[in-house]
Formats: structure tokens, C-alpha cells, sequence
């Protein structure tokens, strides 16, 4: 079993490489509709746990309105397809500059706060999103959602089948895990995780605390407006009912479960709870209960959610010091 | 315990990769209960006969149609907050779909249907129409309930080539977005101007309405479209404001405003516990005895009635559907259709019937009664053979037809509570 | 008019703070936020509808016997899934997400076995109303005022003037010297958990009978504004949970009518951002003073 760890532990890159490689071939030998939708619909959660495990995970702030920001970045890209007959990647670039700078603005005034404080915050930020969303009806039709939104669209080319859809989300999918990887092994990414185990000894060695947070806020931010944007052109209809802060402590809940501060622990622990709630449906009525009492019961099992606890730098590094031992 | 953990999340992946890839397979096992449900119970209810006696168009005029397919799918919510109402689909679907097998089925062919839950999320509802689309065997979807849902699901049903019969969507945009989707409910524009011409005739030149509406895409429609019509009758809005329902439970703030503005009516758009919460509250803050209260179709139910009390005098109430009760569908008033579909819901379940069941019932009725006409192998043709049946008595309304293919119309109904029961209104 | 909208936001303010005390005292000595705690609150007020339709016997015994079992739910949640938690030593987050799971299921469950409806409530405490100038004021509204006010008090009293108070206040400081000083932890943590469902259970009962009506789903949205109220006020403090409470309850009427009512929600957090911008510690918090 250790050895097994320890060689997968050594070999995550090219695991990494050959489980995306896995993906990019699966949708020829899939036929089903519902099998693509589900690896689809998995790919965006997983990307959502992503942005989430960032700021929560490795960054130790708490968020439970994080979804506020999907609902920004989806709003924009819908209205500029809609209304404006953008192409997607500007589309995306506006969903992602917007939610960054709603980011931005939410994170200089809650990072200042401690723990809870700023959590609440989020919460009463996403709210009120949700608000506009419903209220502000000469721009988001309010409760009767923006329907009709047509299909992706790059340099002239609709990708409107549901492999190409498939092919975009596993492209931003590697994008968002690429970006995350390279600041995580950073020399930010060391100070971040810094700030995480003590900020204010982080403070003390001359870590510039609210940059770091800052920055790191508005990131995650920017992933999940991303995520948004994507998700509006994918289901072709949004209204204010899906940015709500249940679902955002869904996302909350799946990035937790994975294991805080454990990439892979995201991508088992997201698809394990997008797929989970499908898999129970015979429950029918009863199946919410089951879901609840699952939910504890693996809490209470495995507190550091499924990866948590396994740090693969960890036991490289145990792997290699005693390798020159026994080499002696 | 963390090999077992492992085992057990392995397991999970493995498990989930299947019902990926093989869809199918394990659902059918499922749908074969809710039928032998059916079977089990099918001599014990002596209406069924006399139910079915509205739907007679000859079930063996046509011998030579194709009935490979034989299989509804129903995605309702059965958990969430919108349970209530998956509950009452869940019963009329049941119950229609076992009159039509007793009544010779398709070509003798017996229809299976599949009750799946959506939990009125939109994400999980999108998840089982690409589930649904997938599965050879269904010829036609009966199902999903609220706009969110309907909306975001119709695009998928639609490219799939799966007529989607959608019993309770009155989203102004659903219709158009497709020639496969038909709503049973008329959109809001259509219902609303119908109840402004009803609640006008009932109150006379000149009065004051105070609209209290739900955001929610009817409840903007209707404040829209009330706004505009009302003045244009005669009458005056004196206020209008808007509340999110399911989770404004006071309304003290708004009717305290309202009150102070001594209007004739007050129109709350929304469920049937925010038009009980806002006679309530109105009452305890001394609202003026004299004042109308009005409200939407979605408060005839005996749950609204229950909430009220003996509060709700002075009231009128308008929709599309009936109020399934038995001292209001009578045989003076209304068909025998709709009688004897009432009293056999109510013979056959706890819960009581109300509009929810008629309209689902309405929905998977005329789907399998054109099924029979043309075969379920052309979705379009299906959907076709329903907006085109002829000699359908419908038992959610007097008279359901439908205009510009797909819009759905049906007669309007209003009602006024006395001594805690609802009264046809004669205006 | 001004006046009948304050007397509205009050009475909301009111059960507001109730709530709010409830997830204050939970946060003091074992800095979670709990999920559940609105969920617990609904639950309360349908066991003592469910209770007395059930037996139809004396309602304030029905209401007794609910906050009994209200308490014991609540006594379930730590001793079953925190308490196990702790010696795990597991992070808060993970606490956090047990006190959902324990939402979703006391949710499911009375969605299950008691109603998936709005059910009516009856109002046993309806003696007719009052005006004061131009202002209704019905016997509800006063007597809820009055049950808060006492309470409040003998919340006090317990937290500021007992034994078992002063063991909280010292868990709440600094768990492990309590513990070192003999006092029972896990028992003053359990009794917390007990003190907050039976709070939540009378709150839930009494908006019950307000607005005669109650449903499954209506734990979400107050649980979040009273958690909202508790921040406002500074976590862990009496005194800033019914302040809290209170504000938040004003703000959302006079905002509601005077403004937008489908903004009424925003109003509460947008006043809870401002104040906790200006004073990060909330109306009546502590700074913490962070120590390496």
C-alpha cells in the first residue's frame, strides 16, 4: 500500500497527464447523451472545487457566496451573446475581467475582516448578487431568466455539438488546474500556504499578507466567472434561481469533502457528489435524507475529506530522504 | 476503515462510470414498480370505466400504427420544495396512465411510465433530460414543474427529438422556443388578460387595485400585464410591489403601506400561502372589511382554505384551472368528465385532487390518446396529433384547445370563498 | 405609518434576536457557525404543532414537551457528530458541514413524515388588538416582545450569573485552560447545544403562531439573517445578538416599505457589510487579539 502511494506519489505528473489523456479520448467510445453530460457537468464542478480549494484550501479563507461570482461571469456572457452577438472568447474575457474586479471590490473590503466576519460577508455579498439579479429586470429579465443563448462560438467556428462542449470545458478545465498547479509550487504558493498555517508569523517573516490575499481572492474569483460564462452558453438558459448560497455551499461542500489543499482530492470529491445524488434517484422522495445522513456519516469518517490528509510532496520527499538512507 | 473508505469511493466511480456509459440498463428495473402498482390496484376502483367514457375516441379504429416505443418519462420534483406538487403528477400520472392500459393500451401494448425525481433543481432536471433523451424507449416526456426548470430543460428535449408535454408552464417564452414543447397551461399573458377582464366585471368603474407580486416570471407578467390593462378598463393601480416568494413570510411592512392607500382590491400573484399570509397579516393590521382580496388559480386547493380559516370572506379568485371540490364540481357546473376524475383522485388517494393533477392528468391523457392515433415512432407527428385532437374532454377545464400551434388556451374560472368553501362566481 | 412599521420591525427584530442568541452562545465556546440551527428553529415550531394536533391536549404542555425533544435533537447534533469531531481534532470547516448535512436531514424529515405543505398554526396567544395613534398592535406582537424580554433576561442571568455561565464564558476563552481547571468541556459544550435548540424551538413556534402558518423550507432564509444579526452584534455576545437582531429586523421593515420590497433581504446584509466594515468586530465584539 506505501508503495504504491510512494510511486504514485513520485509519478503524479504523468498520472496527471494520462488520467486528462484518458478524457480527451473517452467521448469517441461514448455514444450516450447522459454520459457525456455527466462527465460535462462534472468537468464544471470539478472547476468550480478548484477555484474554491484555491481560496479555502490553500489560502484558509472561508467563503459561502463564492456562486455570486459565477452568476456575474454567466449574466455577462449571456447578455453580450444575447444582445451584442459577441464571439465567446471576448465573452469570456469580459466575464472574467468583471467578476475579478467584483472580486477585487469584495476583497478589499473583506479581507480586512477576520474568519467568520469576512465569511458572512460573502454570504450577504451573494445575496444581495441574487438580488440584482432578480430585481434588475432591464438588464436580466429578471425572473424570467435569458433564454435562447446560443452556442460557443470561436473565430467563426459554433461549437455546437456536445463532444465540442466537451472538448472546451476539458480545455478550461486544464487551464484553471495548470494555473492553480503553477501558483501552488510557486514561490507564492509557499507564502500563501504560509499565510494559511499562521498569518501573522507569515507577517512576521515579511509576507506581504493582504497582496497575497488580494491576489489570490481575485483569481478564484476570476475562475468561477469563467465558470459562469461557460455554464450560460452550455445550458442555453440562466435565471437568478441557480446563484444561491445553497449552491455555493454545495461547491463549498464537494471542495471539502475532496480534501482542503489536495487537487486530486477535488477532482474524486466533486465528481463523487455530482454523480452521487444520480446514483441514489431510486431513493425517490427519501433520497435528500440519504444524501444528508451520507454526507455526516463520511464527515465523521474521514474529517480531512478524502485526500486531505495525503500530502504527495510530503511523501516524495519522505520517499527520497530515505532512499539516501538506505543508500548509505 | 480508510481501506474500506477507499474500496468504497472506488466503488462509487466504477458504479457511476456505469450508469455513464450503459444508461439504461438499471432504469428499466425501476419502472416496472410504479406499474405493478397499477396492476396490483386495478380492480378496486370501480370509476375508472365511467372516467375513461371521456376519452372514447375509439381506441381500435386504427390497427396499422407503429408502437415500438411504449415508455412516458416524468421528471418531477418528489424532493425539495416543490414536493407538494411532484406528489399530485406523481398520483394523476399513475392513475392516467393505468385507465389507458385498462382501456387496451397502445395496440394492446401496455404503456410503462418512468417517475423520475428533478428535485426542482435545475441542474440535476438537465442531467436526467440528457438521461431521458438517451433512452430508446421513451416516446414522449410528461413533466417538470416551475419556469426555471421547464426553461432550461425544453432546449434539451428539443434537440433530442423528444416531444416534451409540460403541464404547468406558463413561461411567456416556451412555446416558441420549440415545435416539440406544449405546455397544458395557458402562458401568463393569456391568463392574466382574461383575469383582469373577470376581476373588472366583478368590481366596477373605477376602482383601486393594489398589486402585491411574486418575482417570479408570472408573477412579473402578471404586474406587467395589470399595470397596463387595469387603467385601460377603467379602474386604477394605486400600488404595486413586488416580494420573493418562499422566503418573504411577513408582509406587515407592504400591507401597511397598502392599507393607508385604501384600495377596492388586492391582487397578490404568487402561491397560495403568500395570498393566505397576506389576508392574514392585512386582517391583524384592521384592513377595511369592504376590501377584495384576490388572487391566482394556485390557491384552489383545501390547503389554502386551511391556512385562511374563516378569514378568507371577500374574496375572488381567478385561473385557468377548476377547484376540485366536491361541492363546487358538480354535474350542474361541470362535465361529467371532470366529476368523475375528481371523485376517483379522491377514491384513489389520500391527497386531495386540485389543479396540479388535472393538468398532468390532462397532459399525459392527450399525449397517449394521439399516440394511438399516429404511433409513437414521429415525435412530430406526435405533437401534431396533440395539438390538433379532436373530441377531448379535458378534466382541467371546459374547453382546452389550442391556438398558433402550441399556445394553449382554456376557459377562465373564478371563485369566491363562503364560510370556508369556494362558490362559483356569477358576474 | 412610520410608527406601525416600527412596531412590525421590532416584533421581526425580536424573534430575529431570539435566534441570534442562540447561535452566539454556539459560536462562543466552539467558534462554529451552525447550520442546523435554523433548521432547528423550524423543527421546533412544527414538533409542537405536530404534538398538539396529534394528542389535542393542553397546547403550552405540547409546546413543552417540543422543546424537550427540540433540545435533545440539538443535544444529538454535538454529542454524535462534534463531539467525535473534536477528538478528531478536525478543522472547523468540517464541523461546518456537518451542521448542513444535519440541515438537509431534520429538512428532509419533516418534509417526510410531517408535511410538504404550508400548514395553517394555530395562534393561541390571539387576544385581539390595540392602536396606538394610527398604529395596530395585536396581543401576538406583545406577548412575543415580552417572552424575548424575559428570556433575554434569564439568558443573562444563566450566562453572567450561574456556574454553568461562567464555565461557558471560560470554555468560550480559552477551552483548554477550562478544561485544565476542571471543568467539564464537553458537558458545558453539550449544554450550550441544548440551550440553543430549546431557544430556536420557542422562536419557532411563536412565528408559528404570528403568521399561522409554517413549512419545511422556512428555516433557510431566517437562519442565514439571524446568523447575519449575531455578526452585526459582535459573535459571542449577548448583548449584540438582540441589538443585532433587532436593527436587522427595523432595517428590513422601514427598507421593505420605504425602499423596495424584493430588496428586503439586501437591506439586512447591506447593513451588516457597512457596520462590519467600520467595526470588524461587529456592535459589541471583542477585538481578538491574535498571539503567535
Amino acid at each position: 500500500m506505501k508503495m504504491v502511494k510512494v510511486f504514485f506519489a513520485k509519478n503524479l505528473k504523468w498520472f496527471t497527464i494520462l488520467f486528462f489523456g484518458l478524457l480527451a479520448v473517452l467521448p469517441f467510445f461514448m455514444t450516450s447523451n447522459y454520459g457525456m453530460r455527466m462527465l460535462t457537468v462534472c468537468m464544471l464542478y470539478v472547476m468550480m472545487a478548484f477555484s474554491l480549494n484555491l481560496l479555502t484550501g490553500f489560502l484558509g479563507v472561508m467563503t459561502i457566496g463564492h456562486i455570486a461570482f459565477m452568476g456575474i461571469g454567466a449574466y455577462t456572457a449571456a447578455i453580450l451573446v444575447k444582445n451584442y452577438h459577441w464571439e465567446t472568447l471576448p465573452c469570456y474575457l469580459a466575464a472574467i475581467l468583471l467578476s475579478g474586479f467584483f472580486g477585487l471590490l469584495l476583497s478589499l473590503a473583506a479581507l480586512k475582516l477576520q474568519g467568520y466576519y469576512m465569511t458572512i460577508l460573502t454570504l450577504g455579498f451573494c445575496e444581495i448578487v441574487r438580488l440584482v439579479e432578480i430585481n434588475w429586470e432591464s438588464l436580466t429579465r429578471g425572473a424570467l431568466g435569458i433564454s435562447g443563448i446560443s452556442a460557443p462560438v470561436f473565430f467563426g467556428i459554433r461549437l455546437s455539438s456536445r463532444r465540442s462542449i466537451y472538448y472546451l470545458m476539458l480545455v478550461l478545465l486544464i487551464l484553471t488546474l495548470l494555473l492553480i498547479w503553477s501558483i501552488i509550487n510557486s514561490k507564492a504558493g509557499n507564502a500563501i500556504m504560509a499565510i494559511r498555517e499562521d498569518e501573522l508569523a507569515a507577517r512576521a517573516m515579511g509576507i506581504h499578507v493582504f497582496k497575497y490575499k488580494t491576489i489570490v481572492f481575485v483569481l478564484s474569483a476570476m475562475i468561477m466567472g469563467l465558470a459562469g460564462a461557460f455554464y450560460a452558453q452550455y445550458m442555453t438558459y440562466i435565471d437568478p434561481g441557480v446563484f444561491t448560497v445553497s449552491a455555493s455551499l454545495n461547491i463549498l461542500i464537494m471542495a471539502i469533502f475532496g480534501g482542503l489543499g489536495n487537487l486530486l482530492g477535488t477532482i474524486i470529491g466533486a465528481s463523487v457528489l455530482t454523480i452521487l445524488p444520480e446514483m441514489i434517484r431510486f431513493l425517490a422522495e427519501y433520497r435528500n435524507l440519504i444524501y444528508g445522513i451520507l454526507i455526516i456519516i463520511l464527515m465523521l469518517v474521514k474529517p480531512d475529506g478524502l485526500l486531505g490528509s495525503v500530502n504527495f510532496k510530503y511523501i516524495r520527499q519522505q520517499a527520497s530522504v530515505q532512499k539516501e538512507n538506505g543508500g548509505e | 476503515m480508510k481501506k474500506l473508505l477507499s474500496v468504497l469511493v472506488a466503488l462509487t466511480m466504477v458504479l457511476s462510470l456505469m450508469a455513464g456509459c450503459g444508461s439504461g440498463g438499471d432504469e428499466k428495473k425501476e419502472t416496472s414498480a410504479p406499474k405493478q402498482e397499477a396492476d396490483g390496484s386495478a380492480s378496486d376502483q370501480g370509476g375508472s370505466e365511467k372516467a375513461d367514457a371521456g376519452t372514447e375516441a375509439a381506441p381500435q379504429e386504427e390497427g396499422s400504427q407503429n408502437y415500438d416505443k411504449v415508455k412516458i418519462a416524468s421528471p418531477i420534483p418528489l424532493t425539495g420544495p416543490n414536493s407538494q406538487y411532484g406528489m399530485a403528477y406523481k398520483n394523476a400520472l399513475e392513475m392516467a396512465v393505468k385507465q389507458f392500459n385498462e382501456s387496451g393500451g397502445l395496440g394492446g401494448k401496455e404503456v410503462e411510465l418512468e417517475i423520475l425525481d428533478d428535485q426542482s433543481d435545475v441542474t440535476q432536471a438537465t442531467n436526467l433530460a440528457n438521461q431521458i433523451i438517451d433512452d430508446k424507449d421513451v416516446f414522449a416526456v410528461v413533466g417538470t414543474f416551475g419556469s426555471s426548470v421547464g426553461m432550461a430543460t425544453a432546449p434539451i428535449y428539443q434537440s433530442g427529438g423528444m416531444p416534451l408535454i409540460a403541464p404547468n408552464i406558463s413561461h411567456q417564452d416556451f412555446p416558441q422556443t420549440g415545435d416539440l414543447l406544449v405546455p397544458i397551461s395557458p402562458t401568463a399573458t393569456i391568463e392574466i388578460n382574461g383575469v383582469a377582464d373577470t376581476l373588472f366585471a366583478c368590481t366596477g368603474e373605477g376602482s383601486k387595485m393594489a398589486i402585491l407580486y411574486a418575482t417570479t416570471d408570472l408573477g412579473v407578467n402578471v404586474n406587467s400585464i395589470l399595470t397596463e390593462k387595469w387603467p385601460e378598463l377603467g379602474g386604477e393601480i394605486v400600488y404595486s410591489n413586488s416580494f420573493v416568494s418562499g422566503e418573504t413570510k411577513d408582509f406587515s411592512a407592504l400591507l401597511t403601506e397598502v392599507i393607508a392607500l385604501e384600495p377596492d382590491i388586492i391582487y397578490t400573484s404568487g402561491e397560495y400561502y403568500d395570498v393566505a399570509s397576506v389576508i392574514l397579516q392585512a386582517r391583524q393590521l384592521g384592513v377595511s372589511e369592504d376590501v377584495i382580496f384576490s388572487g391566482p388559480g394556485q390557491c384552489f386547493t383545501q390547503e389554502f382554505l386551511d391556512l385562511c380559516g374563516d378569514q378568507a370572506y371577500n374574496g375572488i379568485y381567478c385561473g385557468t384551472l377548476p377547484a376540485y371540490f366536491e361541492d363546487v364540481i358538480t354535474k350542474e357546473n361541470y362535465s361529467d368528465t371532470m366529476v368523475n376524475f375528481m371523485t376517483d383522485y379522491n377514491n384513489t388517494y389520500s391527497e386531495a385532487c386540485n389543479g396540479f393533477a388535472g393538468n398532468c392528468y390532462d397532459g399525459i391523457m392527450l399525449t397517449l390518446l394521439a399516440a394511438r392515433k399516429v404511433g409513437t415512432d414521429d415525435p412530430k407527428a406526435l405533437v401534431e396529433a396533440i395539438v390538433s385532437y379532436e373530441g377531448y374532454e379535458s378534466v382541467s377545464t371546459e374547453h382546452l384547445f389550442f391556438s398558433d400551434y402550441n399556445y394553449a388556451n382554456k376557459s377562465l374560472c373564478a371563485y369566491t370563498v363562503k364560510d370556508g368553501h369556494f362558490a362559483k362566481v356569477e358576474y | 405609518m412610520f410608527l406601525q412599521q416600527l412596531i412590525n420591525g421590532l416584533t421581526l427584530g425580536s424573534i430575529y434576536a431570539l435566534i441570534a442568541i442562540g447561535y452566539s452562545l454556539v459560536f462562543g465556546v466552539l467558534q462554529i457557525v451552525n447550520f442546523a440551527n435554523g433548521s432547528i428553529y423550524m423543527l421546533g415550531g412544527f414538533l409542537t404543532l405536530v404534538l398538539y394536533n396529534k394528542f389535542r391536549i393542553n397546547f403550552l404542555l405540547c409546546f413543552a414537551l417540543a422543546l424537550i425533544i427540540n433540545g435533545f435533537v440539538g443535544f444529538c447534533l454535538d454529542r454524535f457528530a462534534l463531539r467525535h469531531l473534536r477528538q478528531k481534532k478536525a478543522t472547523k470547516l468540517v464541523g461546518l458541514i456537518t451542521t448542513m448535512g444535519f440541515a438537509t436531514v431534520i429538512e428532509n424529515f419533516v418534509m417526510l413524515f410531517f408535511s410538504n405543505a404550508t400548514v395553517p398554526y394555530p395562534n393561541k396567544i390571539d387576544f385581539g388588538s390595540f392602536s396606538i395613534g394610527s398604529a395596530v398592535v395585536s396581543s401576538t406582537q406583545v406577548i412575543i416582545f415580552l417572552v424575548v424580554l424575559v428570556l433575554l433576561l434569564l439568558m443573562s442571568w444563566v450566562v453572567y450569573g450561574t456556574k454553568v455561565g461562567k464555565a461557558m464564558r471560560a470554555v468560550s476563552q480559552n477551552a483548554d485552560a477550562a478544561k485544565l481547571m476542571g471543568i467539564d468541556v464537553n458537558g458545558v459544550i453539550a449544554m450550550t447545544f441544548i440551550l440553543s435548540a430549546v431557544l430556536a424551538g420557542i422562536s419557532g413556534t411563536m412565528v408559528g403562531m404570528y403568521y399561522q402558518m409554517i413549512d419545511f423550507t422556512s428555516g433557510f432564509s431566517i437562519g442565514m439573517k439571524t446568523m447575519a444579526a449575531a455578526v452585526l452584534g459582535g459573535v459571542g455576545s449577548l448583548p449584540g445578538a438582540v441589538t443585532g437582531g433587532l436593527i436587522i429586523g427595523v432595517v428590513e421593515s422601514l427598507g421593505a416599505s420605504y425602499i423596495s420590497s424584493a430588496y428586503r433581504n439586501a437591506f439586512a446584509f447591506a447593513v451588516l457589510i457597512i457596520v462590519i466594515l467600520f467595526l470588524p468586530n461587529g456592535l459589541f465584539g471583542k477585538e481578538k487579539v491574535t498571539k503567535v
